[in-house]
């Protein structure tokens, strides 16, 4: 025991002093003089399909790697051929972060993470899109689960004679399988200081090497899902009293909403005229999704051209349509996850076609594919492809269906020319299939409705930067937009009560402020107004658009906010103002009724209806007609922090001082302990009893 | 229990009493009690009932590397086959390990 007190003592004076000499104490916890944390950053994670598995993760303690900032050709060369302090995190300017560059630098083992610069509004240097564009998406985008499939004259990969590359950009970096973490930083100071870190310890000496300290990251984004959906979902079921789920299936609701209510009628021929667009987009790390150009632009289009009728309907110039006349209904829909194999789309015809649509418990009409008279469909239309809008139709319907769909064009290109805006037919030189769209899956479902998809394309997109973060970055113009929903609305009023109505227009303040919105900011005036008094608090504190990645379809706090907003926005546009007391009491018909944030009752038969892929109610993870897309989950303890690498040799020296000092002062110790006598003057310990305390 | 200041009877008994418990599952025990009196069975000199005890011990020993081998044998199979089995494997697991398949 005196052996190893004594020894104890020694060796913690031995501590104090080397620590004293040679760290500066600091008040701060070890881990943070140790490392940097950086708190601005977007991961990129991983997500399953029936075969296959997407994405980044990290290993589960973590990836480590050496900071190299890649901003030219030169300094990607380097790292390639001749760093030698492998792993690496590489550090891209936007311009050089493309698959073929992480590809080679992956193939060679030369990384375990890699991180691209971002700045919304490119503020800081080396966030600029690249000029030539950029879409992490498919060339061929959801073609497996559309029309044509992958074979064929009219399929997009395949070699027919009319096929079309709809997204010639696409680089297909989203679906690639890294296996690394990846992630955006978007924070100036954080970036700065990692860039400044890189150049003080990393940055290559005349070409050489440098020597030690290096600048290091630690990056963490630990996905627990792997391989595919049959096998995480089987996981997530299986009986497990220790474990939760390992993959949540995309999905979200889907809104659609009347002009008027259904609710009286019953459906027997083509009753019902449909006009869609789609809520959401994706980009490469999720929660960068600006969705501009491809669902904003429709979105916003089909929201004005709803509030024009709505204003018909609020002045009393239409009335319910009469479908005894011949005329119809006019419903708006909006899909959720398009983007992943047409969830909402596909799902909506699955519950038409099984009899679930409307839900029942709405206590509708039900409405089948075949009661569907029209549909028009808005994709990408914010930009113009030859100074012209086009209208894209299915070439392989039958002869009946294409004349009601030349009926549907003509009526939509004469409202546009007299708005001076051109809708052409882009199969007029050569005959071309629909582009990627949620019409595809309605004619899956039933092949004889008449429907036309605008977009701003004539053949492969205009928009060099589908689906990535750069989405916004082209310049949407509001007049066509405006003059867009001018021709919808008043197309959509013809094709519905067979007549003209030449006093609708759409208000381009009204487009303006739409768009800025949603692509723009949330927390803006519109919005604010439209919605509930505690949603316009909420929204408040809200910045930048609203997130348009769909997630999974078991979010804690219900519908995303765009479905929610576009509810909103669609009640308001399309309902009428009440001026009951006691709001909700005797609405009728009306299914959406609210208190806006200034206190006006409005009433609109605006509903929203599941958008989870059939697959995941037929248990078929493995479909190949419905999407099978899941997000993988991961752990609360997701990060990225930098700290410097010290000289390998020199922490073996440390040691080795280190395992010295415990030899020698056990040495001293014995010593001491032995000669005891001869070194304390024995008599000087007196013991003293004190007779009081016993 | 200092063995040097037990009687070889209960040296004996306790040497069967272990090799008995042993077949309850316990491999271990079989293993443990193969350590402990291996000295008195097969070293130190002959006392009434060594024989019995070598008897114990030999079977201890074997039932020991029957365990051995078979979980060896188990372990390595199952870890490289668990993710091929599918829906069986994750059945038989207490712990599905995250980040594979």
């Amino acid at each position: 025991m005196a052996y190893f007190q004594i020894f104890l003592r020694v060796n913690i004076i031995f501590i104090l002093l080397f620590s004293v000499l040679k760290i500066k104490v600091y008040g701060d916890k070890i881990e943070q003089s140790i490392y940097s944390q950086i708190s601005g950053y977007s991961s990129c994670v991983t997500l399953l399909n029936a075969t296959h598995q997407i994405g980044c993760t990290s290993k589960r303690k973590g990836n480590v790697g050496v900071v190299h900032y890649i901003d030219s050709d030169e300094n990607f060369k380097w790292l390639l051929n001749k760093g030698k302090y492998s792993p690496y995190v590489s550090l891209f300017t936007a311009e050089y972060f493309t698959d073929d560059r992480l590809k080679q630098l992956i193939n060679a083992d030369k990384l375990s993470g890699a991180l691209v610069l971002y700045a919304r509004n490119f503020t800081i240097n080396g966030t600029n899109p690249p000029n030539s564009g950029f879409s992490p998406e498919y060339p061929c985008p959801n073609e497996k689960f559309g029309l044509y499939g992958s074979n064929g004259v009219y399929s997009c990969s395949g070699n027919g004679s009319n096929s079309v590359t709809w997204n010639d950009n696409g680089s297909e970096m989203s679906y690639r399988d890294y296996g690394i973490p990846v992630f955006a930083l978007y924070k100036e100071n954080e970036i700065n200081n990692l860039i400044k870190c890189y150049k003080d310890h990393n940055k290559p000496v005349n070409g050489e090497n440098p020597d030690y300290p290096l600048c290091g990251v630690e990056m963490m984004s630990f996905m627990h899902a792997a391989k595919d959906t049959p096998t995480c979902m089987r996981k997530s079921s299986a009986p497990k009293y220790t474990q939760n789920g390992f993959c949540d299936p995309l999905g979200d609701k889907n809104v659609w909403g009347t002009l008027f209510s259904f609710a009286d009628d019953s459906f027997t021929h083509n009753d019902v005229i449909l006009a869609t667009a789609k809520l959401d987009s994706t980009a490469f790390f999720h929660d960068l999704a600006p969705g501009a150009d491809n669902d904003a632009t429709g979105v916003t289009v089909l929201l004005a051209a709803a509030e024009v009728l709505g204003n018909l309907t609020r002045n009393d110039s239409i009335k319910a349509p009469d479908l005894k006349k011949n005329q119809k209904h006019i419903m708006f829909s909006f899909f959720h996850g398009e983007v992943w194999d047409y969830i909402g789309s596909s799902r909506m015809v699955y519950d038409m076609m099984n009899g679930d649509f409307p839900d029942k418990g709405l206590k509708l009409p039900r409405l089948d594919l075949s009661n569907i008279a029209y549909y028009l469909e808005l994709n990408q239309v914010g930009l113009l492809d030859e100074n012209s809008l086009w209208a894209h139709r299915d070439p392989e319907s039958e002869e009946h269906v294409r004349s009601k769909t030349k009926t549907m064009f003509n009526t939509l290109s004469k409202f546009g020319a007299s708005v001076n805006l051109a809708i052409k037919d882009p199969s007029q030189s050569k005959v071309q299939p629909l582009p990627p769209a949620s019409f595809q899956r309605f004619l899956k479902g039933n092949r004889s409705i008449p429907g036309l998809v605008i977009a701003d394309h004539k053949a492969a997109y205009t928009n060099k930067f589908y689906n990535s973060r750069f989405d916004d970055v082209q310049r949407l113009d509001v007049k066509h937009l405006t003059k867009l929903a001018t021709t919808v609305a008043k197309t959509l009023y013809e094709l519905a009560y067979n007549e003209t109505n030449d006093d609708m227009a759409a208000n381009e303040e009204r487009v303006t402020e739409l768009l800025g919105c949603l692509i723009v900011n949330q927390n803006c005036s519109l919005f604010k107004q439209v919605v509930t008094k505690d949603k316009a608090y909420r929204l408040a504190s809200q910045n930048g658009p609203l997130p348009r990645y769909v997630g999974t379809d078991n979010k804690l706090n219900g519908p995303s906010g765009i479905t929610v907003m576009t509810q909103y926005l669609l009640a308001y546009f399309t309902g009428i103002n009440l001026n009951v007391t006691g709001c909700p009491a005797g609405s009728g018909n009306m299914s959406f009724v609210y208190h806006n944030a200034y206190g006006t009752c409005i009433g609109a038969s605006v509903y929203s209806s599941p958008a989870k892929s059939p697959a995941f109610i037929l248990e078929d993870y493995g479909s190949t007609e419905y999407s099978t897309w899941t997000e993988s989950r991961w752990g609360n303890d997701n990060r990225i922090r930098m700290f410097l690498i010290a000289d390998p040799t020199q922490e073996a020296i440390t040691l080795a001082v280190g395992i010295m000092l415990t030899l020698i002062s056990l040495v001293v110790t014995v010593f001491m302990y032995r000669k005891a006598e001869q070194l304390f003057t024995p008599g000087d310990r007196v013991l003293v009893i004190n007779d009081d305390m016993q | 229990m200092d063995l040097r200041k037990v009687s070889d009877q209960d040296k004996l008994q306790l040497c069967r009493r272990y090799f008995v418990i042993g077949f309850a599952f316990l491999p271990f025990l079989w293993f443990v009690n193969f350590v402990w009196f291996f000295k008195y069975a097969f070293y130190v000199k002959h006392f009434e009932g060594q024989k019995k005890m070598r008897y114990y011990l030999t079977g201890s020993l074997i039932g020991f590397l029957v365990w051995f081998i078979g979980l060896t044998v188990w372990i390595s199979v199952y870890q490289k086959n668990r993710a091929s089995w599918g829906a069986t494997g994750d059945m038989i697991s207490f712990l599905i390990p995250l980040g594979e398949p």
